[in-house]
């Protein structure tokens, strides 16, 4: 199963960091995701898609959403979500 | 005097002893706006060709802003310019805190200070008079205990200083401000040191005037609204502070590591803003009339202090191979308190850990030895034993043992937190930076990462440059009001210009604005010339352009910057060597300069 990483507050509303999350797509493995942690489904989800604001890589490529968002996804990938960040 | 401006500077002669103030040029005031713009403009006259920069004859130029201390959001900075020890370039450096709104309101917009003092001295400027002061019992401090003796009191009273490392002109030191703010790259703490100079201390009165004080109020209430809504500056921010950078960094495959060795950090997330807002949070906190509050106070069972910001969670980490938290804050808390740069001195020692694991430095130094960083950041302050050595930053350390190629800089300025091979947008800028490697003069995370205000692909190379100028002619505009970049993640620079309007009561657009900050890059620039540089000085670390990433989503790349190059100078109006065109200068009304480079 695809591994999915969520970072900042985000961890916060599904207290974990890191899990496996079933799914052929980016948008299949978003569903199951925020089935598993309804909390983060409130904050990352907007009539039932990503909210626009919110980013997302696979295996560390940064996805154009939601244009990627049927992406096909492997067994073997990592998914990571991240809220609006900034700094340096 | 004008609005926004006093129009005044206070210029203090070590050498003599002397005192003196006078009115500035107000139309070249206007023209490079305040900050670092203005110290730019004013260096450019006073520090000609080939002055040594620890020699009697280099100046300190502190300046503010027609912004600053006038209570729009982040208000607070101010800048100090100088020609840098480390790259022998013009180089200014910001700072946030307190003291640039306390200096604003002793009434001056710049003081400069030249020569050297026979002995150790400090300076204070209060409402009744300038003094100069013995400094004997001074020197030898540390950071928090000189601004602690000469009565730091956070609204009223700043104090500003060096540490062991400036007294010693490590050429990697930085000025201290309110005990934890640092104007800290290239170098000008050893600057002030080479002039025995140990603190300058501010106690103002001054309230700033401001033009138009409805149309102000007005400019302040929308920055207010839009700070509030942007989820940068009303929420990650202030929960993460800039630390949380380091796993989108790192996920990308653009965090340098082990001295740009690998571009991925296995221990990114035991280092992580996540990590250390769990394990080491005390609280947040905020420069002068900052909504932000991006500042962490964190604390280890050994220290407490602020930060560490992402650079230097990066330096002290990634870079060295340090996944021990607890001992990149500590690094962090002892470099404020010796006054050094925390990415020049983190770089430095990743340079020397791989000298020393390449057998070319005699030293127990090793990636991951964080256990070694106390009694290295001692040494380095202090020049002794190999700390002489790695006082000199790594560019010095590494040519004299016979491998320059290691020290991951350019012109000197040691490298920030991001790998130019997974974005090449950040390579070009680093390599064009007039004061080295800078993540300040502009920065491409935004657009080649974090798609701020839109993605763009990080490995094109073609197009990138045009978004290098922009960012680096506004970025020079919003370092001359003084403000901190991060308000601009919220708010446009169309709102700067309106309030600059405000506050000034002097017509600028959005244009005129940017325009400003393109006549200030290019009398950097010009400054660079007369001193000897050229496009040959515009590159990259050889690692970064030969050999390629081995692993991670970065894999296989390195950074084309040749290119890049050529389509910057065309579209910046420069020659194929770099240098502006008598068109473009004449545009800038730069004209009158031309003949220095000639």
């Amino acid at each position: 199963m695809p591994t999915v990483r969520i970072f900042a507050d985000l961890r916060q509303l599904a207290n974990v960091g890191e899990a496996e999350i079933p799914g052929d797509t980016l948008r299949s493995v978003v569903a199951a995701l925020c089935s598993r942690y309804p909390l983060l489904g409130e904050r990352i989800l907007e009539a039932g898609s990503l909210r626009p604001q919110f980013l997302v890589t696979l295996n560390g490529y940064v996805l154009e959403l939601p244009k990627k968002l049927d992406v096909a996804v492997q067994a073997d990938d990592h998914i990571a979500i991240f809220p609006p960040i900034a700094g340096g | 005097m004008s609005h926004g401006w006093t129009g005044m500077l206070l210029e203090i002669d070590l050498t003599s002893g002397t005192i003196s103030t006078s009115s500035l040029d107000m139309e070249m005031v206007r023209l490079f706006l305040g900050g670092r713009g203005l110290g730019a403009r004013l260096l450019w006259d006073r520090v000609g060709r080939g002055v040594e920069p620890l020699s009697s004859e280099n100046e300190l130029i502190f300046t503010v802003g027609p912004l600053t201390a006038s209570g729009y959001q982040t208000s607070n900075r101010f800048s100090v310019s100088t020609k840098s020890p480390l790259t022998g370039t013009i180089l200014d450096a910001n700072s946030g805190g307190f003291w640039g709104m306390q200096f604003r309101k002793t009434g001056y917009d710049a003081l400069i200070v030249k020569g050297r003092a026979e002995k150790p001295v400090y300076i204070e400027i209060k409402p009744d008079g300038v003094s100069l002061h013995d400094a004997s019992d001074l020197w030898g401090m540390r950071v928090q205990a000189v601004t602690k003796k000469l009565g730091q009191n956070k609204n009223k009273r700043n104090v500003l200083c060096i540490g062991p490392a400036g007294e010693n002109l490590s050429r990697i030191s930085a000025i201290m401000n309110d005990g934890e703010r640092s104007l800290a790259r290239g170098g000008p703490g050893a600057v002030m040191g080479s002039k025995n100079l140990k603190a300058i201390v501010v106690e103002g009165s001054d309230k700033p005037e401001v033009a138009d004080q409805e149309r102000f109020k007005f400019m302040l209430y929308e920055a207010r609204k839009l700070l509030a809504a942007s989820p940068l500056t009303s929420q990650a921010l202030p929960e993460f502070g800039t630390a949380v950078m380091v796993n989108i960094v790192n996920n990308v495959g653009a965090f340098p590591t082990r001295n740009f060795q690998q571009s991925q950090f296995e221990g990114a997330e035991a280092i992580s803003g996540e990590a250390l807002a769990e394990k080491h949070l005390v609280k947040s906190t905020a420069c002068w009339a900052c909504p932000i509050t991006c500042t962490r106070v964190s604390k280890t069972d050994k220290v407490e202090g602020e930060g560490p910001e992402f650079e230097t969670t990066w330096a002290f980490g990634a870079a060295c191979g340090c996944a021990d938290l607890a001992a990149i804050i500590e690094a962090n808390v002892l470099c404020n308190d010796l006054g050094l740069d925390t990415i020049s001195a983190g770089s430095t020692l990743a340079c020397a850990m791989e000298l020393a694991e390449r057998g070319r430095l005699d030293s127990d130094l090793r990636f991951g030895r964080a256990d070694l960083f106390a009694h290295t950041l001692e040494d380095l302050a202090y020049r002794r034993d190999l700390g002489d050595d790695l006082a000199e930053g790594s560019l010095r350390l590494a040519t004299k043992y016979g491998a320059p190629e290691l020290s991951m800089s350019v012109k000197g300025l040691e490298m920030p937190a991001y790998d130019p091979r997974g974005m090449q947008g950040q390579g070009l800028l680093y390599a064009t930076g007039n004061r080295g490697a800078c993540h300040m003069r502009g920065n491409m995370l935004g657009l080649e990462v974090l798609g701020l205000p839109k993605l763009i692909d990080r490995f094109q190379v073609q197009g990138k440059s045009s978004y290098v100028i922009l960012h680096q002619n506004t970025m020079a505009a919003i370092d001359s009001l003084v403000l901190c970049k991060f308000t601009n993640l919220g708010v446009a620079e169309e709102y700067f210009a309106r309030t600059l309007t405000a506050v000034t009561g002097v017509p600028y657009s959005t244009g005129d604005l940017v325009r400003a900050g393109e006549r200030i890059w290019n009398l950097e620039r010009l400054y660079n010339l007369r001193e000897g540089f050229s496009r040959k000085d515009d590159t990259l670390p050889p690692r970064l352009l030969n050999e390629p990433v081995t692993e991670g989503p970065s894999k296989g790349w390195v950074s084309h910057l040749e290119p890049m190059l050529e389509e910057y100078y065309r579209a910046r109006g420069w020659d194929g060597d770099g240098v502006p065109t008598s068109r473009k200068l004449a545009e800038l009304g730069l004209e009158e300069l031309m003949e220095a480079i000639r």
